[in-house]
């Protein structure tokens, strides 16, 4: 019979431990999300050893038991078996911060959890000059302790998984030491609580008492039995201080015993390093540059696979077209799957391109230092300094931007991250952007052509989409909150070269989920909007046989929706035929252009040639023309503030978990386009 | 002094943090007796940049204000005092 065991991984931020879980489990991982909360749930299974296989469960990164972000929330409720039962805990500590990493195991230890304690980066030791005796922590904590590198290193005894996985069975036979009784940390309050709970760990009571109000509706029904908030609440929390500072004493005897350092670094690189890079003047421009490039990867070096991949998906419809019989069939193969399946392809190059970038800058450190640099403007709006990279990559498109706000730690900036940046300007409104602009924005300038009105113009859009995406980041700071105190205390982390198995795992994660996720909610999307755009009633297969495109698509249910919506558009100054536009544009918001050159009957798709139609246009009913500079302004306005996106909102659902925030956005976007335009069109008009 | 006071570059030992800062500050080894220096601030004054023992810690300005530190003077300067 086979057995199977869970083990959680658990460790510090910056201890390497995602970088082992990737040697250990390789490719056989899966993400997934906590319910109701955007933080990421990764397992992943060692290979299989004889009949045991054991099942690996990489938590977030943590400090200390006691939580001070949702991320570190997570790990203490499922330490304390809220998120399913595992047999045991793997704690990775970095050789060169063993001390504070030993915090967190202490903790675990007192919990009673069968512990591995591994030792990662071990390949620095020599370097660094230090010496470490694993046999004497182990002597001392009982606790099994194994020396580990993500490099492949001698040292590295995780080498062959069988070490790791004897480890674990040896440590669900050794008696680890507690710490918890000795420190006499009980207020009068808590021993009450404690008499009631003879059978139940100590320190497990300890943190149902201390951190009751973090635990709160998490409880299983046996351990409802909490205690009401405490009087000595304050004195509670001068005790959590104590705790942490017996803590430290004893592994401070721990290492005087079992850890020696003989040189020490006076001026270590990542001092010099920092004093360029967070200088007032030279950080500052590194940092845009550093920004400028990942701005011109997702913007500019993408354009040319993506444009490969548009044409290879015309290519296949061409030939399905041409090599399967006429039919709806062929239709739905043709023009309805495999446009989808391209739109999604298309978003790859992208997401990769980013992805690199985004792993590039976490791996080598130097996320931190942007966070150091950005975080005092961003705070105020209740981001965090890490949303940076996600609102920029915005500009290019919103969906890579979503997915890179999965580097915003704390759950609730992340969620307040993803749900603003569909305001920042991307690539798909810019051509809606080129022919309003040039309709209705006269072409004036000033200094010798320097300054241009039609430029001005597409600047305010574009700053206009950061200002409101900066200030519906303020107004949810109010609204979602993550209950965890504000200021910043942030970890450093030494520069280092990238680990190159950790990037390539972090794309294919984010490729796979975009794909599996999101993926399949735009392809079904773009066949309902495909089907609706070709399909309709009796005129509309006269039209059809008429072969007329522009009176097809006004009698196709997309037409005939675009005409329904017209009495609620037309206090914006838009008649039927931007409707349909308007509602087509929910494939790419650059469809709005296609859509009115269908419309007005374009031959070829010059530009030109649509904007004089345009300008022709007349409104039967006032003859004036249609685009006048109300109308224009206020399209603009609402193609800037309006949710016209199904990608992003495929991509949101993915993200969040629910359709409840992609819902919420498409409501607050839409309502204040609507809003912003009326009143634009109607001052103007 | 407080930790907010000490200038750029300079080292002090901590002698005591307020009993309201952050569980957090503490776990991540700001304890009596540590060395602390004063590495650099952010552009905007905050956050500031310490290295604290091994490790290097950003932390919001208003939290330096509430860690009581004694200055720790290089020993060159104790030399030229003693000539």
């Amino acid at each position: 019979m086979n057995r199977k065991q869970t083990w959680l991984l658990v460790g510090n931020p910056n201890t390497g431990k995602t970088s082992l879980f990737n040697k250990w489990t390789g490719l056989r991982q899966k993400t997934g999300n906590y319910p109701g909360i955007t933080v990421k749930k990764q397992t992943g299974s060692l290979p299989p050893l004889g009949r045991l296989q054991i099942t690996l469960w990489d938590l977030p990164g943590a400090y200390s038991i006691h939580p001070h972000s949702p991320d570190e929330q997570v790990v203490l409720e499922t330490l304390l078996g809220r998120h399913g039962v595992f047999d045991g805990v793997v704690l990775v500590a970095d050789l060169q911060h063993l001390r504070k990493n030993l915090l967190l195991l202490s903790e675990i230890v007192d919990l009673g959890l069968p512990v591995v304690l591994v030792i990662n980066m071990c390949d620095e030791a020599a370097r660094k000059g230090i010496r470490i005796d694993t046999q004497a922590i182990e002597k001392d904590w009982g606790v099994p302790v194994l020396t580990a590198s993500a490099k492949n290193h001698l040292c590295d005894q995780t080498a062959n998984p069988q070490t790791l996985v004897d480890a674990m069975q040896r440590a669900r036979q050794m008696k680890a030491r507690r710490f918890f009784p000795h420190y006499k940390l009980e207020t009068s309050h808590f021993r009450q609580f404690l008499q009631r709970h003879t059978d139940v760990n100590a320190y497990r009571l300890w943190l149902l008492y201390t951190e009751q109000k973090a635990l709160r509706g998490t409880a299983p029904e046996q351990e409802k039995d909490l205690p009401p908030v405490d009087p000595e609440y304050n004195a509670v929390k001068h005790r959590l201080h104590r705790e942490v500072v017996l803590r430290y004493r004893d592994i401070g005897r721990l290492l005087a015993k079992a850890y020696a350092q003989k040189q020490k670094t006076v001026h270590p690189l990542t001092e010099r390093i920092d004093r360029i890079m967070l200088h007032p003047v030279l950080g500052i421009l590194i940092f845009l540059l550093v920004m400028a490039g990942v701005f011109q990867a997702v913007f500019a070096w993408s354009a040319t696979p993506m444009e490969w991949i548009d044409r290879q998906g015309l290519h296949l419809a061409i030939w399905l077209q041409n090599s399967l019989p006429a039919g709806p069939l062929t239709g739905l193969l043709a023009d309805g799957l495999v446009p989808g399946l391209t739109g999604v392809l298309m978003f790859v190059p992208q997401i990769t391109l980013l992805f690199l970038f985004i792993g590039l800058l976490e791996e080598t450190g130097y996320m931190s230092r942007i966070v150091f640099l950005t975080d005092r403007l961003l705070r105020p709006f209740g981001l965090s300094g890490k949303a940076v990279v996600p609102l920029l990559s915005g500009t290019a498109c919103a969906v890579p931007a979503i997915l890179g706000a999965r580097t915003v730690e704390n759950a609730a900036q992340r969620l307040i991250t993803m749900l603003v940046t569909p305001f920042v300007t991307c690539s798909a409104r810019l051509p809606v952007y080129a022919v309003l602009i040039g309709l209705v924005i006269p072409q004036r300038s000033w200094l010798g052509g320097l300054v241009n009105l039609q430029g001005l113009m597409l600047m305010g859009l574009y700053l206009m989409g950061f200002g409101m995406a900066l200030f519906s980041a303020w107004i949810l700071k109010h609204f979602i909150r993550s209950g965890y105190p504000a200021l910043l205390i942030m970890e450093m982390p030494h520069y280092k070269p990238p680990i190159w198995r950790n990037l390539f795992h972090t794309l294919w994660d984010n490729v796979k989920a975009f794909l599996l996720g999101a993926g399949k909610i735009i392809v079904a999307f773009s066949i309902i909007l495909w089907f609706l755009g070709t399909h309709g009633n009796d005129r509309f297969r006269q039209a059809a046989r008429q072969d007329n495109p522009a009176l097809q698509l006004e009698y196709s249910y997309l037409g005939r929706m675009g005409k329904a919506i017209e009495p609620a558009i037309r206090p914006l100054g838009y008649d039927w035929k931007i409707g349909i536009a308007l509602l087509s544009s929910f494939a790419a918001r650059e469809v709005f252009v296609s859509t009115l050159s269908t419309i007005y009957s374009v031959e070829g798709d010059g530009r030109q040639s649509l904007m004089e139609k345009m300008r022709n246009e007349t409104d039967l009913r006032t003859g004036k023309p249609v685009f006048s500079l109300a109308t224009g302004l206020s399209l603009l306005i609402f193609y800037a503030f309006a949710m016209q996106c199904f990608s992003t909102l495929a991509v949101l659902r993915q993200e969040t978990g629910s359709w409840k925030w992609p819902a919420v956005v498409f409501g607050y976007m839409t309502g204040l386009a609507y809003g912003l335009s009326f009143l634009v069109y109607q001052f103007l008009a | 002094m407080k930790l907010s006071e000490l200038r750029k570059g300079e080292k002090a030992r901590i002698i005591a943090c307020a009993d309201d800062i952050p569980l957090k500050l503490v776990e991540m080894g700001c304890l009596q007796g540590r060395e602390i220096q004063f590495l650099c601030a952010a552009p905007w004054g905050s956050p500031r940049y310490y290295r604290l023992g091994k490790d290097y810690i950003a932390l919001d300005r208003a939290l330096t204000e509430r860690i009581e530190i004694r200055k720790i003077h290089e020993p060159e300067t104790n030399l030229a005092t003693r000539r």
